[in-house]
């Protein structure tokens, strides 16, 4: 079994406060939903409802508003009773509806009908795409159609790559999820490849999890598209887009294929492109680690959206210490959250409370040039410079030293014994230095 | 974290490493072993030098702190470990006035100057050392005139030489006796370790392990700085290679040509003697591996070892100086500079793209 695996820099991620990863458990449905109008990175969905309707389960209730935006769903049925606004950890603004449940579920407990997708041309499933608010179901949330929309405009051969790489343990869920639904994930990806016109499907997975891929590979054996199981390295950012596309570049050259267009996706877009188009249900719900220390029993949730964070908490046995911090995400690529009552969204991977413990401290001190943010950077960039230069406003001076290379990865902030926000501040730099 | 209309949240959430301040203390506590050993053998008076030199860091620090806020570094331990750091360079019995002069121009002019904590160019330690080194020539020179580097010195220059080219050897003609205990272990380890190797440790070594003359601190410290190394080393606080490839390349170099200026030949110098004086521990594990005034990669920090492990060499055998190897490190110092431009040029200035 070959291992394919980025060089250098990268570490070993673990955290022994994340949910087993042995099952998912139906969390209750919440009484009262919080529906956020952005849930991707694009401009906020046109609300189509006002407080006061009744709306029914997977009613479209926000109309995305261009590229980058993606249609909303309604997660339960019932009321809109208010709409709120909220800022997120990011600074931006952010507005949602809040939903109180009422009246009868049409989908959930229902069976659930199956709709023939093979005789669908590309340009219907992009169609389905678009109207079922398919999104990359992690952060940022990219609108599966424009994923597709760039990918036909490559004028390359497209491999669609779902990327089952667990190198950081917060991913979890989809690890439970990839695990349950096997079935359903490889039918995912041959929509999309369908929908992409793709000549291949790649699983990539984990080294450690061979009997994952043992099932990926059997599951996949009866079909007659071209689908393999690619084994890649466990280390942190292998998941990353500029990580995962070296291994791919590494597995093509060692098969003497074609250099493609690799349209990434994860395991819970597969699933969700499934649900989607194969019995025709917009994004309701969705897998979720609960955990953290302060966490009295993490587990890994089927979540309805819109269920408030302290819900999803309080479905865990609630809190056993102060948490000092609750991010959502991860807890390299992850965001703090302000209160309790922020959603799940579609993007929410998991959701941790934090003990001081965990986080190591958050006082910072001077930089004394260690050199752990240079050691450890898989783009082999010179953090500090960088951090230095964005400090100063040295932009342009960054852009020199390669600082549009970052990936926010974060693996130097997470290292830093000064504990400088890296990552975060190299970040701006670069958004600065795009704007100007 | 909003920058105008740039929005960017703060991540990630967790650290894994030593914070700074731990990284201090742990560097502090390697000292103090040094320091406590010669405390046990000087009435305690090297530790009320560490005392004393601690006091007027902290001192310097309240000062920083009141004038300027953001320029102190009260909290993460820095001035503390320089303060011991110092201690551990200057003889046991030094005038407590001269550390206190060398620890304000080591924390005033050598690091607050250049803005603090990790803005110095140079090593505030060393550079405090070579303050007083240079300004009281003889203080030092008086409280090291009894020490054992000084008479082997002395001993050369009346052309005291050893055929087997030890200086240990030298220090015998010159008076030196080995003491009781050092007499028992190496009997003790020559009769069941080195016995079966057809090999035997000759007399000395222990007594320079618990040095007990005059001398520096760090040397009359060798064992319990050695201990403190081993904490630096199991924390990850020193990287392993960096000291390793240091004394690789100065103890191969006296091995090598170490017993010519003590009358031996090519191949028989002693690597023990070199590593346990002159404050060879010290520059390998404490000096060479302070990150501030360090270079930027592995690479680089492993090229300034092998040019520092020359140096050493060059400085203390063909040149002669009592304490060559933290003279190589001042010298070294100096050009990391230059280093780091270099380093940054080759390895992070390139374009770079997936292969």
């Amino acid at each position: 079994m070959k291992i394919y695996s980025f060089k250098k820099g990268g570490l070993v991620l673990e955290d022994p406060s994340t949910p087993p990863a042995t099952e998912s458990i139906a969390a209750f449905l919440p009484s009262i939903a919080v529906v956020p109008l952005i849930q991707h990175p694009g401009e906020a969905a046109v609300p189509l409802v006002s407080v006061g309707d009744r709306i029914s389960e997977g009613m479209l209730i926000g109309r995305g508003k261009g590229s980058g935006s993606a249609h909303i769903h309604a997660p339960i049925p019932g009321r809109v009773i208010r709409k709120v606004t909220w800022t997120l950890a990011d600074g931006r603004p952010t507005e949602g509806l809040v939903i109180r449940l009422e009246g009868a579920f049409t989908t959930l407990g229902h069976r659930k009908e199956r709709y023939q997708w093979e005789t669908m041309s590309p340009a219907d499933l992009l169609r389905t795409f678009a109207d079922k608010g398919l999104v990359e179901m992690e952060e940022p949330g990219k609108p599966l159609y424009d994923m597709v929309r760039e990918a036909t405009a490559s004028q390359q051969p497209v491999i669609v790559v779902v990327r089952m790489v667990f190198d950081d343990p917060w991913l979890v869920a989809d690890y439970v999820l990839c695990k349950e639904h096997v079935e359903e994930i490889i039918e995912g990806a041959r929509i999309l490849r369908k929908a992409t016109k793709g000549s291949h499907i790649i699983f990539t997975i984990s080294e450690e999890e061979t009997a994952l891929g043992t099932l990926f590979e059997q599951a996949a054996a009866p079909y007659k598209e071209s689908i393999s199981v690619v084994y890649v390295g466990a280390r942190y950012p292998q998941r990353n887009r500029r990580e995962l596309e070296i291994v791919l570049k590494q597995y093509e050259k060692v098969n003497n294929a074609p250099s493609s267009y690799h349209c990434i996706i994860n395991p819970a877009t597969a699933y969700a492109i499934y649900t989607g188009v194969v019995h025709n249900i917009p994004i309701l719900e969705r897998y979720v680690a609960v955990g953290g220390g302060a966490v009295k029993s993490p587990r890994v949730l089927r979540l309805r959206l819109g269920t408030t964070i302290g819900d999803a908490i309080a479905q865990c046995g609630g809190f056993v210490s102060r948490p000092a911090r609750i991010a959502t995400g991860s807890t390299m690529k992850g965001k703090y959250v302000q209160d309790l009552d922020e959603p799940i969204t579609k993007t929410t991977v998991s959701v941790i409370a934090l003990t001081e413990e965990q986080i190591g401290g958050e006082q910072t001190y001077a930089c004394i040039n260690c050199g752990e943010c240079r050691r450890i950077c898989p783009v082999g960039l010179d953090p500090e410079r960088l951090y230095k230069y964005a400090l100063l406003e040295k932009d342009e001076e960054a852009r020199r030293y390669n600082v549009v290379d970052c990936h926010g990865c974060g693996c130097c902030e997470v290292v830093c014994p000064s504990r400088l926000p890296l990552s975060t501040v190299i970040r701006i730099s670069i958004k600065r230095g795009a704007a100007k | 974290m909003n920058v105008s209309h740039i929005h960017v949240a703060r991540k990630p959430l967790i650290h894994i490493t030593l914070p700074t301040y731990s990284r201090m203390w742990l560097v502090s506590i390697a000292a103090l072993g040094g320091i406590v050993q010669s405390a046990f053998t000087d009435g305690g008076y090297s530790f009320l030098l560490a005392l004393v030199a601690v006091a007027t860091a902290l001192v310097v620090e309240l000062l920083v702190g009141t004038v300027h806020a953001k320029y102190t570094s009260m909290g993460d331990g820095s001035s503390i470990a320089t303060a011991l750091i110092l201690t551990l360079m200057m003889p046991h019995t030094i005038h407590p006035a001269v550390l206190v002069l060398g620890v304000l121009f080591a924390l005033l002019v050598v690091k607050q100057s250049f803005g603090g904590l990790g803005a110095n160019w140079f090593n505030p330690a060393l550079g405090g050392w070579l303050f007083s080194y240079l300004s009281w020539p003889h203080l030092f020179r008086d409280a090291l005139i009894q020490s054992h580097l000084v008479k082997i010195q002395e001993g050369i220059g009346k052309g005291i030489l050893d055929p087997g080219g030890s200086p240990l050897a030298v220090l015998k003609y010159m008076g030196f006796t080995t003491s009781s205990l050092d007499e028992g272990i190496v009997s003790f380890l020559n009769q069941t370790l080195f016995s079966r190797f057809d090999a035997e440790l000759p007399r000395g070594y222990i007594d320079l392990l618990f040095y007990t003359g005059p001398g520096i601190i760090a040397d009359r410290g060798a064992l319990g700085l050695l201990l403190g190394t081993m904490l630096l080393l199991a924390f990850s606080v020193v990287r392993f290679l960096v000291p390793l490839v240091y004394l690789a390349v100065y103890l191969v170099l006296v091995r090598l040509y170490g017993a010519l200026p003590f009358g031996g030949s090519f191949g028989g110098g002693d690597m023990l003697f070199a590593l346990l004086s002159g404050g060879t521990i010290l520059a390998a594990f404490i000096i060479l591996s302070e990150p501030v005034t360090g270079t930027k990669s592995l690479m680089g920090a492993l090229f300034v070892a092998f040019i520092l492990g020359i140096l050493s060499f060059v400085f203390t055998y063909p040149g002669g100086i009592l304490f060559g190897p933290l003279y190589a490190m001042v010298v070294g110092v100096v050009f990391i500079p230059w280093v780091r431009e270099m380093e940054t040029i080759l390895l992070y200035k390139k374009a770079r793209r997936i292969p």
